[in-house]
């Protein structure tokens, strides 16, 4: 297990968004998380990498708690993550955002990087390239990020992400706003971004078909709670998860 | 005990246009999130104009008082209009604070190259002696100071909560989306706000100038004890800033009259660091999240 | 630093050599020491502000700072000039440490608040306390190193843009090193820097103490190039002016700093004889370029030059 959730709970002003949550990612795993709206998908990711405070719980991250530590240090444990409402560097060139992620295990102290002991040399912007490439955005490199469309936009976060070289990447609604095509190019970035790289993905997601395409495992929430959990035809099945959706509508 | 009525007195005064100021902070606060730098200099322009239409024109008073207090909703008008109306839209904080810091150099500019460096005072709204109140004296433009702020408080008080124009104002700075949705024209509101902190600064001006004398730089100051009077109180309501106008102005005066007149100012300054460091709410406010406002 | 920095360099290089031969008018060069002095300051406020989107309406404190401490070091504890700079440099960065760890916690407007309200304390306690109070003290050492006393204005020219040389190369490194992503990253958004590993309090305490001991050393020489000190220059007004030099001169390109402290210097001497019009052309100039020119000169310069070649 790499990401272990043991017992979260939160409240906003006296409603509980998340009621004693637990549940575990395996490495290497995709793992979607699913839920109709305001079932607290994404509180959970920002408690997960460190933006946002829990109640009470704990996170265990490969077997260690990672609740007291600040989002900057769960990120040097190997932990990245993208946004839904997209935080991309919008001044900077897709190259330089790429770079920025890079930051994390390439850091320098001021003085150094004054005197231009160790700049960014070759090696980071072939790292940084070879990244832009993976993703399917050479063709932008020195455009400014915030002129990308979304679906690119949502490409150069997980690319940002990967930077960092994480253990862990959390995708929150990857696929919003993208359409048909680019969400299936979005499909075989993430299971490529698995099978290829070994990094294992916690994924929060309204397309249905993308999740049951390439989920090993889903946890559904619906009102803050884990009403089911298992492989994704199971899932499909499950009486509980099935009324939780139509309630919806 | 004779000193101290008159340390207080005198604090109470110059809390008065505090006061006034940090209402003026409050009120474009409320309606934009900004924080107006350029608040105290429409106390300058109370004054300064004040001088201009009563001694420079020998205008009577009345309609002196009329003519200043327009030029000062004219000069809010146009400040929004020319500068914070086509900027606010870019949503960029930095941006904002920038612009009311250009606005009041340009306003001190115009009042320098207007009447020079040389300080302003007029006659006390009313002759008449002095009051002895417990061995204190208590000039009668004291009394006309702090009744006029009384008055205003008032009057503000009756706008925002029986007036439909107040309550729209209300309504916005609280929810700007829903405000639009209800048929409220957001952009008016934010100008009428600018008008009227504009106002109510040239009116603690105008009261204030015969006992303190008015000069063109005197607004830097002002805007940064306002300021200060407004974070005491919670930025954004206006009952605490009145509080907090006439402690800053108490604690001011017995911090001259009692340490040291170079260290008046100090106290404001203190206070402000004190209060953002330690308790951005202010003093009985809640913590809210800093962010420009979307229009 | 890119390449197109590196010559930058160079031709300011040789522009500052050239400068004193092709005039030796003292008046000129003497505004030109002004315009380095004020250069040193502003570059300090456009990595703070440009780069790490922080504000501070505080830097006269810091050039306060700078200034008073060499000049009391040298004067009354016989510090050589060369250690006195140093070490108000120090003093200046310790004292920004203590400021920015409360400050930069607030953010926009409350910061712009708490750094005006830093600086006009400081300008107070020079008031107050400063050898002199409100009228200041001279008979300040002039900047003297390993025995040689600078007298001539040529070499005060020549030792206060040698500074700016260093201070720039270590600026353009700093700025595109990747501590300088990381400095633009936090700009663009906060929260996706600190998920990436960036310790966003760290970075922007480094960098407000790097803007305080550019504007300490700027105060530091201009107190051993004057010789004379009074609070009078250390107030709002100067974190003010600053501040203009930055927006006019483009906040995201240091060169801009320059650019701005250039302008804004020269203004009062071309405006001699009208000095009742300062302030106003200050003002008026600050409003229309933040409503006409936010990105500065600097930058559009370098936007229409690639435009322009790209064609």
């Amino acid at each position: 297990m790499i990401l272990d959730i043991k017992n979260i709970s939160k409240s906003f002003g006296g409603i509980r968004a998340l009621k004693d949550i637990n549940f575990s990612v395996k490495k290497g795993e995709i793992h979607a998380l699913i839920g109709p709206n305001g079932a607290g998908k994404t509180t959970l990711m920002n408690i997960i990498s460190g933006v946002e405070k829990m109640d009470s719980g704990d996170i265990l991250f490969k077997g260690m708690s990672i609740k007291a530590l600040p989002p900057y240090k769960r990120a040097l444990m190997g932990l990245a993550r993208t946004f839904q409402n997209l935080e991309i560097f919008g001044n900077l060139t897709i190259l330089e955002n790429i770079i920025a992620g890079m930051y994390l295990k390439n850091q320098r102290g001021f003085l150094s990087s004054g005197l231009m002991i160790k700049g960014i040399n070759k090696d980071i912007i072939e790292k940084s390239s070879s990244i832009i490439e993976y993703i399917n955005l050479s063709h932008r490199k020195e455009e400014i990020a915030k002129n990308l469309p979304v679906g690119e936009q949502r490409l150069l976060e997980i690319g940002r992400a990967l930077a960092t070289e994480p253990e862990l990447i959390l995708l929150d609604e990857p696929a919003a706003g993208l359409n048909t095509r680019e969400t299936k190019n979005l499909s075989h970035l993430i299971q490529k971004i698995r099978d290829e790289k070994g990094i294992t993905i916690l994924i929060v997601e309204h397309d249905m078909e993308l999740v049951m395409g390439i989920s090993d495992m889903i946890t559904v929430l619906n009102f803050g709670e884990v009403i089911a959990e298992g492989e994704p035809l199971m899932i499909q099945k499950n009486p509980q998860v099935i009324s939780a959706y139509l309630g919806e509508d | 005990m004779t000193l101290l009525l008159q340390f207080l007195f005198s604090g109470l005064t110059t809390g008065s246009v505090y006061a006034l100021v940090g209402i003026g902070f409050n009120i474009v606060y409320n309606s934009t999130s900004i924080i107006n730098l350029a608040q105290g200099e429409f106390v300058v322009i109370g004054g300064l104009m004040m001088w201009f239409f009563l001694e420079g024109m020998q205008l009577p008073f009345t309609v002196s008082l009329s003519l200043t207090l327009l030029t000062a909703a004219l000069i809010g008008l146009l400040m929004e209009r020319l500068t914070i109306k086509p900027l606010l839209k870019k949503g960029d904080l930095l941006l904002m604070i920038m612009v009311t810091i250009a606005i009041s150099i340009l306003i001190r500019g115009i009042l320098m190259f207007k009447f020079g460096k040389d300080p302003y005072t007029y006659p006390p709204f009313t002759e008449g002696e002095p009051i002895n109140f417990y061995g204190a004296i208590i000039t009668q433009q004291t009394l006309w100071v702090i009744g006029i702020t009384a008055v205003c408080i008032v009057l503000l008080y009756l706008f925002f909560n029986k007036t439909m124009i107040g309550r729209a104002m209300k309504a916005c700075s609280l929810d700007v989306r829903a405000a639009r949705l209800m048929g409220i024209n957001v952009s008016n509101i934010v100008m009428l706000s600018f008008i009227i902190s504009a106002v109510i600064g040239a009116i603690g001006g105008i009261a204030i100038t015969p006992i303190s004398l008015m000069e063109y730089d005197k607004g830097a100051m002002l805007s940064v004890k306002g300021f200060c009077a407004a974070i005491m109180g919670g930025l954004g309501r206006s009952r605490g800033a009145v509080a907090g106008g006439f402690t800053l102005g108490i604690l001011e005066s017995l911090t001259a009259g009692y340490i040291h007149s170079g260290f008046k100012d100090a106290v404001a300054l203190l206070i402000m660091l004190f209060i953002l460091f330690v308790r951005p709410a202010g003093m009985f406010g809640k913590a809210e999240i800093l962010k420009l406002r979307k229009f | 630093m890119t390449k197109g920095n590196a010559i930058a360099v160079l031709i300011l290089g040789i522009l500052i050599i050239l400068f004193p031969q092709v005039t030796s008018d003292n008046y000129i060069l003497t505004i030109g020491i002004f315009v380095g002095i004020n250069a040193l300051v502003a570059i300090g406020l456009t990595i703070l502000m440009g780069y790490a989107g922080q504000i501070s309406l505080g830097q006269a404190g810091f050039y306060g700072i700078g200034a008073y401490m060499s000049a009391i070091l040298s004067m009354n504890f016989g510090l050589p000039v060369l250690f006195s700079i140093i070490a108000s440099i120090i003093i200046a960065s310790l004292t920004a440490v203590i400021i920015a760890i409360p400050s930069l916690r607030l953010k926009g407007h409350y910061l712009a608040v708490a750094t005006l309200g830093f600086g006009e304390i400081i300008h107070i306690i020079l008031n107050e306390w400063g050898p002199g109070g409100p009228s200041g003290f001279g008979d300040i050492p002039s900047f003297n190193i390993l025995g040689y006393h600078l007298s001539s204005t040529v070499e005060y020219f020549y030792l206060i843009w040698l500074c700016i040389i260093f201070v720039m190369i270590f600026s353009l490194n700093l700025i595109h090193s990747m501590t300088g992503k990381a400095l633009r990253a936090i700009h663009d958004s906060e929260i996706a820097a600190v998920t990436l590993g960036i310790n966003i309090t760290k970075l922007k305490i480094k960098v407000f103490v790097l803007s305080a001991a550019y504007a300490s050393l700027a105060g530091a020489l201009y107190a051993h190039y004057v010789t004379f000190l009074s609070p009078s220059g250390f107030s709002l007004f100067y974190s003010v002016l600053v501040l203009m030099m930055v927006v006019i001169g483009g906040m995201t390109n240091i060169w801009g700093a320059i650019a701005g402290a250039l302008i804004i210097t020269i203004l009062p001497e071309v405006l001699r004889g009208f000095k009742e019009f300062d302030i106003l052309v200050y003002g008026m100039i600050l409003t229309l370029s933040l409503l006409f020119m936010r990105k500065g000169i600097v930058p559009l310069v370098v936007e229409t030059y690639k435009k322009w070649t790209l064609r």
